[in-house]
């Protein structure tokens, strides 16, 4: 009744905090950015407000969406993505923006190579000045001939030499911008930059350019290079650079403008507009072309591109042509560039087919907002002006074609600033860290009662708010989602991920609901944390609302087959969460005896000398031992076999612990004192036990001593068993006879609601994966004409699927027992990460190249999932050790 | 309960062979034993296993050697066949063993059954679907199918009339099967019946190949070398080699001259070969190490004679178009420059005959010199009184004869040889000459653009700095491999494809074709487009045609492409949809230029034949301008048996819902029935059952 209650208390909570949350967090009250996010762009064959634009430019310059910039007396200013995305591109502002840190060029030896050249300079000039000491000149003449200039050799060099004033404020600056805390270079700073490559003293930009070359394969059809680290960091370092200079210049990157305000006219006027242009380019005048004509010249150039020569034609002369023409122009063309706008002159625009008012009134608008943020130190625009720009725009926006309406654009901006995916960790964070602190007041509730027994219902109650409000939010974030881009939310890698952690928050939610205990919840939690937590925070997962590819555009299909494959994901998903959860209670459990530390170090005693050799091989510091991609492999691979050894090892040792140090709790208790809620517990649990599954329930039952025992110990455990059966059902007694057997009975009490969720959870992922393989087949066969291609995707879906089928095939044959399921939850999501992850980054890329590294970070992948499975190897160790009949 | 002893007995046996064996399982046959084996659930995990590492094992292979791989190797292998075999059996008997089944196992029986369905109809659709790929341009129709996987080797041999004269080609079609793998050195097929007209042999198979040209010396070759010249433009940090390209192609000089130019972006190089036979090799390699001095803009003329002595001289002559009279030192040659009829200094020829420059060697002029026009200067030289008779000097074509041949036979003689060199066109940032002898030796020589710069001799292998400074550009000279007398063959070698691409390269064979004793060795790629591209081999007098193709299945209709669209995300290259109009004929069925529309995910199906919108490539003109005509790539699949796999699947949806609505009744029976566990799962259910849970 209670529990009852207090979910539903829950519920309000999570609803409360949702409400909370959704009140728009303030940064720096930059009105006018506001305004100004919500003017419609087109980028990257999409319409959407400035806001989304501004803030990937920004994010993909600074590192992060808003700017904070300290001045030289300390204070700090914060722009917004908008606000800063419109200063750049204002009159004069770059006098004031291309000496601001801004542009990310975090990698120390990047930094030390751009800055190298300047230093030197400025030691040269240090030690040309005739008031420099003797012995300070010495030093800087060192210095000078340094291969790398360090950060700490140059603040040394300050510290000791005493310099003339001047040279020490100027190399001091340096210094400071060596320093790994400054992360951010200025674009002076980069564009003025000269480095020594090969030998060659090249400009910031030539190398970059050159970097370009080189990793596209020098455009000559020759093939890309690999860079190196400092290579790859320049490059990235280059590409914000690029973005930059082409917002503050107003030229776009290369021939793809980035600020596009306006659908194009369709009109006769502009038919006739651009006919005129066409005739100027064709007539060699085209320097005399204005870049109003130019665009629209461009336009038609990019139509001719997709239809055979015998349709094209001037506009104006084929009404045919004419009548298509005008339908690309109002649905597929691109927009036209602000700053096209901004160069026309009135009566140009009117010619274009603009209504000649509205477009005068746009300019105006803007020109005004020029001149604010030039008046203004700070580039201020006030709200009135950015307001009557973005009126303005909308006006002559809806005058010539399809123009988003304002909820639309509100709407993005909306999901933008309260970016709930972003938001989703912090919540389900929270769900978590009550929930286990639940767990455990509970667990020593059960013993004492008491203070934590109440303090377990109130976390109890605050996580599964918490958790409840991140299903809350996801799900909002979903239907803006949706909304924005009009299909279902699981075309790519993010999509996918933020998804599972939904449906897994979803089936956790109602086996809780279904059972009230606190497992599914709390593993649930892990689960979607963890899933929201990658899909904030890892490059690799793009959370931008993209275009699709046409196979996709079936939204019918794509709803159907890919939501049911990843949600059987989820589904393994939530088996893999409780699968953890049940590993660290056997890490923590009472066995018949408790294992020695010798017995539990023994792997890692192995492990270490092999990890380490794997290590020094892959790292090149073992000598020359790998030079083929096998070796390099197989030392990966020793070297994860080392580590999964040592965590295995570690984690049993710990597990001993803490099972240590609750088993005396339970010696201190002695054996009465059985407090209420554990009656409860295992009332419920038995109630719970009758609702399992028949197999299960059945596979638990007699004979089960004799499945997880290997043959030969079979007839002697089993007679011991039936013993020990005879035993107990003669006393009919409740109680344990020993704190041990208490102990283990409490632990097993745990165990076994979790295998039943965890064998529940596997059930559902195996319908959904294979009702999903199906619809995908017949989708395929639809689309493609075959049914089954042996397409890697579809064969990983399928292995998927045959390797859930094993264990719970093998657990009605009796060859896996609880331990085997918690474990084979575990184990089997490898197959889930290969048909998820692998196939796209493991298969695609290939283990071919040295590629652990890079593009989906295979290496990072592979071990932290053998990290993973390497846990329950070390409950699987302490269980064997600790099931060993001693006497 | 019909037969309780039966089932008790599978159910003790499969849960713990080793408990309690009562008499019936001892007397069981050998036959009944096998069976309980096949229908174990043991069976079951291990053949679940073994696919699941086999399917794994398959993507892993498929992403190093390709899809075409895979299915030879893994997904039709014996192997895999036995595996699945493994399944059905397993599958089959757990479904048998429990019959008479009771209503709990329906979902479970029914699943089983739809899984043995899909099974054989998977079998069956892989043995008897029949697929490949149908590519039109727009306005073109086909009525064949074209079978990428199954390659054919077409040869037209020419039919000959009485006369001897071509009047036919008779194409065979032979059949071939190379694998998915580049054959081993020695590995030979031979693919023709002993009474065809030829013999054609297969003796080298390469699935992804890049053309590589391969030199060797042959007695009456060209001349050629391997030369690299590797220029950095300005701030550009690796140098470029802008005469090789990945096909690697040499300078081979013309017949004719001896010579070969190419202009190569910033640079010019050419090459020159004087023979064995040249009388005056050493003075010309001495002529090319000591160039005249150049001082107008019409350049300097050098006269080689002999003086009163006998004895070999040179004598520069600054052509300045004054017109002069000079006699050569120490000699009784008189020598009279001559300005053009036009009264131009110099005679202008253009080097092309056509406008873009035909084919076949019509510009071999152009083609050895890489200049649009040349400058010819024109002496007259007479020996004493006789009247004398006009000698040329060409620029930089040595071979050049200096006496027009004609005048030399109606009586002329050459009294002095004119070499010629003019100064570079000024855009030229360098011209780099290669002289090599007949004897294989090498020289160079560099201009800049102020003039003559170096010479030298030069070893092969040896890197040159050609030319330097200037805004950064640095150009280097390099020849790797000179042969005086050499051939150059098209050959092809393993093309490197990146992961993720490997099975999209285009296949090459090698082969030797026999003609009345007659063999010729020559490489066959297949054609990047769907087209059989026929290469012409010569053996003896005949020109046959060989083209390595694809078998070609006719169709019993048409279909005919008449549009094709392609729709991009505005302002990008993302393509957004794609459609091709069709129409379709079939005289069978009475339609004539039926309109049809086929888009992704919209495929037509006729007559069992489905075809699907895989692919389109959009063509390019010469600049690489796309021209806006489309070739439309359809997939085409004809499986008479996709209802059975499609009745599979419906039923273990339906099983598996079933399943899981009745709570799976597939092993319920045993626990119920048996009486022992029935006692122990009540007495342990008071209690939670430590032992097994930890």
């Amino acid at each position: 009744m209670s529990r009852s209650h207090s979910l539903f208390r829950a519920c309000f909570l999570g609803m409360a905090g949702l409400v909370w949350a959704m009140v728009p967090a303030q940064i720096n009250a930059q009105d006018f950015a506001k305004t100004l996010g919500q003017v419609a762009v087109m980028e990257a064959g999409r319409i959407k407000p400035l806001d989304t634009v501004a803030r990937h430019e920004v994010k993909q310059i600074y590192g992060r969406e808003t700017i904070k910039l300290t001045g030289v007396d300390g204070s700090v200013s914060k722009w917004g993505p908008v606000a800063a995305f419109i200063d750049w591109q204002m009159p004069n502002r770059d006098d004031f923006w291309d000496n601001q840190p801004f542009i990310l060029t975090e990698f120390v030896p990047l930094k030390e190579k751009l800055l190298a050249e300047s230093i030197r300079e400025a030691l040269k000039a240090a030690a040309a000045d005739a008031s420099t000491e003797a012995a300070a000149k010495s030093a800087l003449e060192t210095l000078v001939k340094d291969e790398i200039i360090t950060h700490d050799s140059l603040k040394n060099l300050l510290a000791t030499a005493k310099l003339p004033a001047a040279h020490q404020s100027v190399l001091e600056s340096f210094s400071k911008k060596l320093d790994v805390g400054s992360k951010w270079m200025t674009p002076k700073d980069l564009e003025t930059s000269k480095v020594i490559v090969d030998g060659r003293s090249l400009e910031f930009k030539d190398w970059f350019r050159n970097l370009v070359g080189k990793k596209n394969g020098g455009g000559m059809g020759g093939t890309p290079t690999k860079l190196t680290e400092v290579e790859n960091r320049a490059y990235e370092t280059g590409g914000r650079l690029v973005h930059y200079t082409g917002i503050r210049d107003r030229t776009g990157l290369g021939k793809s403008p980035i600020f596009t305000v306006m659908p194009r006219p369709s009109s006769d006027a502009y038919l006739k507009f651009t006919s005129q242009a066409l005739k100027k380019a064709i007539d060699g005048q085209e320097t005399a072309m204005t870049p109003m004509e130019r665009d629209a010249a461009e336009a038609l150039d990019r139509y001719f591109e997709d239809i055979p020569k015998s349709d094209r034609a001037m506009p104006g002369t084929k009404p045919d042509f004419d009548k298509k023409y005008s339908i690309w122009l109002s649905g597929k063309s691109p927009w036209i560039p602000l700053n096209t706008i901004m160069e026309a002159d009135d009566a140009e625009l009117a010619s274009a087919g603009f209504a000649a008012d509205k477009a005068k009134a746009m300019r105006e608008a803007f020109r005004k907002m020029e001149a604010e943020a030039q008046e203004s130190k700070t580039g201020e625009i006030s709200n009135p002006t950015a307001l009557s720009f973005s009126a303005a725009a909308r006006q002559l926006g809806e005058g010539v074609g399809v123009y988003p309406s304002v909820a639309s654009l509100a709407r993005e901006t909306h999901f933008n600033s309260f970016a709930p995916f972003f938001q989703a960790p912090t919540i389900y964070g929270a769900g978590l860290f009550f929930l286990l602190f639940c767990l455990v007041f509970t667990g020593i509730g059960e013993k004492s009662g008491g203070l934590f027994a109440k303090l377990g219902k109130a976390t109890y109650l605050v996580g599964m708010a918490a958790f409840i409000g991140g299903i809350a939010i996801e799900i909002y974030g979903f239907y803006l989602r949706i909304m924005i881009s009009g299909w279902a939310p699981v075309t790519n890698m993010y999509e996918t991920v933020i998804w599972v952690a939904l449906v897994t928050a979803v089936l956790g939610l109602a086996l809780e609901l279904i059972y009230r205990k606190i497992y599914a919840a709390t593993a649930a939690t892990g689960v979607a944390l963890m899933a929201t937590l990658l899909a904030a925070n890892v490059s690799l997962l793009d959370p931008e609302i993209r275009s699709l590819q046409p196979v996709l555009r079936s939204n019918y299909w794509l709803t159907i087959h890919v939501l049911t494959i990843v949600s059987s994901y989820a589904a393994f998903a939530l088996a893999l969460g409780l699968g953890l959860l049940a590993t660290g209670y056997y890490l923590t459990a009472t066995y018949r005896r408790s294992p020695g530390f010798v017995q539990l170090i023994a792997p890692a005693l192995a492990g270490l000398p092999i990890g380490l050799f794997g290590y020094l091989s892959v790292t090149g510091k073992a000598g020359e031992f790998v030079t083929s991609e096998t070796g390099y492999y197989i030392s990966f691979l020793t070297a994860l076999a080392g580590m999964m050894l040592v965590v295995a090892s570690v984690s049993s040792i710990l597990g001993e612990l803490i099972a240590r140090a609750l088993f005396r709790s339970y010696e201190a208790a002695g054996v009465v004192n059985m407090a209420v809620e554990f009656d409860e517990e295992s009332a419920e649990a038995e109630s719970l036990q009758s609702a399992q599954a028949e197999g299960l329930k059945h596979a638990n039952a007699a004979g089960t001593t004799a499945v997880m025992e290997p043959p030969s110990k079979v007839v002697k455990s089993k007679a011991a068993n039936l013993v020990d059966q005879i035993r107990k059902s003669s006393t009919q007694a409740m109680e344990p006879t020993s704190p041990r057997e208490r102990s283990m009975m409490n632990t097993a009490a745990k165990i076994k609601p979790l295998s039943t969720f965890i064998y529940r959870a596997m059930q559902v992922g195996v319908l959904l994966v294979a009702a999903g393989t199906i619809l995908g087949g017949v989708w395929a066969d639809y689309s493609w004409g075959r049914f089954w291609g042996w397409d890697p995707k579809e064969v990983w879906a399928l292995i998927v699927l045959l390797v859930y089928l094993v264990p719970l095939h093998g657990r009605f044959a009796g060859w896996v027992n609880t331990f085997g399921l918690v474990a084979s939850s575990v184990v089997c999501f490898m197959s889930v990460m290969m048909a998820w992850y692998g196939v796209n980054f493991v298969l695609g890329v290939g283990l071919h190249s040295y590629g652990f590294v890079e593009g989906g970070s295979q290496g990072v992948v592979m071990t932290a999932i053998a990290a993973v499975c390497a846990v329950v190897g070390g409950a699987w160790w302490r269980r064997h050790l600790g099931q060993k009949v001693t006497a | 309960m019909a037969k309780p002893t039966k089932t008790a007995v599978f159910n003790e046996t499969n849960t713990a062979p080793e408990l309690v064996p009562t008499p019936a399982v001892q007397r069981q046959s050998v036959a009944r034993g096998v069976y309980r084996f096949l229908a174990s659930l043991k069976l079951a995990v291990f053949s679940l296993s073994s696919l699941s590492a086999l399917l794994a094992y398959a993507t892993f292979f498929e992403s190093w050697y390709g899809t075409e791989a895979a299915r030879a190797y893994v997904y039709r292998s014996p192997i895999f066949y036995i595996v699945n075999c493994l399944l059905f059996t397993n599958i089959f008997c757990a479904a048998t063993i429990r019959y008479p089944w009771k209503k709990t196992q329906i979902g479970f029986v029914i699943t089983h059954l739809g899984l043995l369905t899909l099974i054989v109809g998977s079998f069956i659709s892989q043995k008897f679907t029949d697929d490949g790929q149908v590519g039109l341009s727009e306005g073109e129709s086909s009525r064949q199918l074209i079978r990428t996987q199954q390659p054919v080797i077409r040869v037209r041999v020419p039919e000959k009339s009485d006369a001897g004269e071509t009047v036919a080609l008779q194409e065979y079609e032979l059949d071939i099967k190379p694998g998915v793998f580049p054959w081993k050195p020695g590995r030979t097929e031979k693919v023709t019946r002993p009474n065809d007209p030829f013999q054609f042999e297969v003796v080298g198979f390469l699935p992804e190949a890049q053309p590589k040209f391969a030199h060797e010396s042959i007695a009456d070759g060209l001349p050629m070398i391997d030369a690299h010249l590797l220029i950095n433009a300005p701030n550009q940090i690796e140098a470029q080699d802008i005469l090789s390209d990945s096909v690697g192609r040499w300078l081979k000089a013309d017949a004719r001259f001896g010579r070969v130019a190419q202009n190569a972006g910033p640079a010019t190089i050419a090459f020159q070969y004087i023979s064995k036979d040249d009388s005056e090799v050493a003075e010309k390699v001495a002529d090319f190490l000591n160039p005249p001095k150049i001082t107008t803009p019409d350049g300097t003329a050098r006269l080689h004679y002999l003086d009163k002595t006998g004895k070999k001289r040179t004598f520069d002559w600054v052509v300045d178009g004054k017109p002069r009279k000079e006699t050569l030192p120490d000699s009784d040659l008189t020598v009279e420059f001559l300005p053009s009829k036009e009264g131009e200094i110099v005679l202008r020829m253009p080097t092309r005959l056509s406008e873009n420059g035909g084919p076949g060697g019509n510009d071999i002029l152009f083609n050895a010199t890489g200049e649009a026009e040349i400058g010819i200067v024109r002496f007259k030289i007479s020996k004493g009184d006789n009247p004398g008779s006009d000698h040329y000097g060409w620029p930089d074509l040595v071979q050049a004869p200096s006496l027009v041949p004609g005048d030399a036979s109606k009586g002329a003689t050459q009294l002095a040889r004119v070499s010629y060199l003019r100064p570079r066109a000024p855009g030229s940032f360098g011209y780099v000459e290669v002289l090599g002898t007949g004897d294989g030796k090498l020289y160079y020589r560099v201009f800049g653009r102020e003039g003559f710069r170096k010479a030298a001799e030069l070893k092969k292998g040896e890197t040159i700095e050609a030319f330097s400074g200037g805004g950064g550009m640095a150009g280097k000279l390099r020849v790797d491999d000179f042969l005086p007398s050499g051939s150059e063959k098209l050959t092809y070698v393993p093309a490197n494809l990146p992961v993720g691409q490997k099975g999209n390269g285009l296949p090459a064979i090698q082969c030797k074709m026999t003609v009345a004793g007659t063999t010729k060795d020559f490489w066959v790629r297949r054609s990047p487009d769907l087209k059989p591209l026929y290469q012409p081999v010569r053996i003896g007098t005949d020109l046959y045609e060989v083209a390595y193709d694809v078998d070609r299945m006719d169709l019993d209709f048409e279909i005919k492409l008449v549009n094709f669209e392609a729709g991009v995300d505005p302002g990008t290259e993302q393509a957004s949809s794609f459609e091709s109009q069709i129409e379709l004929t079939d005289s069978k069925e009475k339609v004539q230029s039926k309109p049809i529309t086929i888009s992704m995910n919209n495929p037509l199906i006729w007559r069992g034949y489905t075809f699907y919108q895989s692919n389109y490539i959009p063509a390019t003109d010469e600049s690489g301008r796309r021209t806006g005509d489309f070739i439309s790539v359809f997939q085409v699949r004809h499986d008479r048996v996709w209802g059975i796999t499609y009745m599979g699947s419906l039923i273990i949806v339906i099983g598996i819902f079933l399943q899981f609505y009745m709570r799976s009744g597939a092993f319920k029976g045993r626990s119920t029935k048996s009486e022992v566990s029935k006692t122990a799962a009540q007495s342990s259910s008071k209690r939670p059952r430590v032992e097994s849970t930890l």
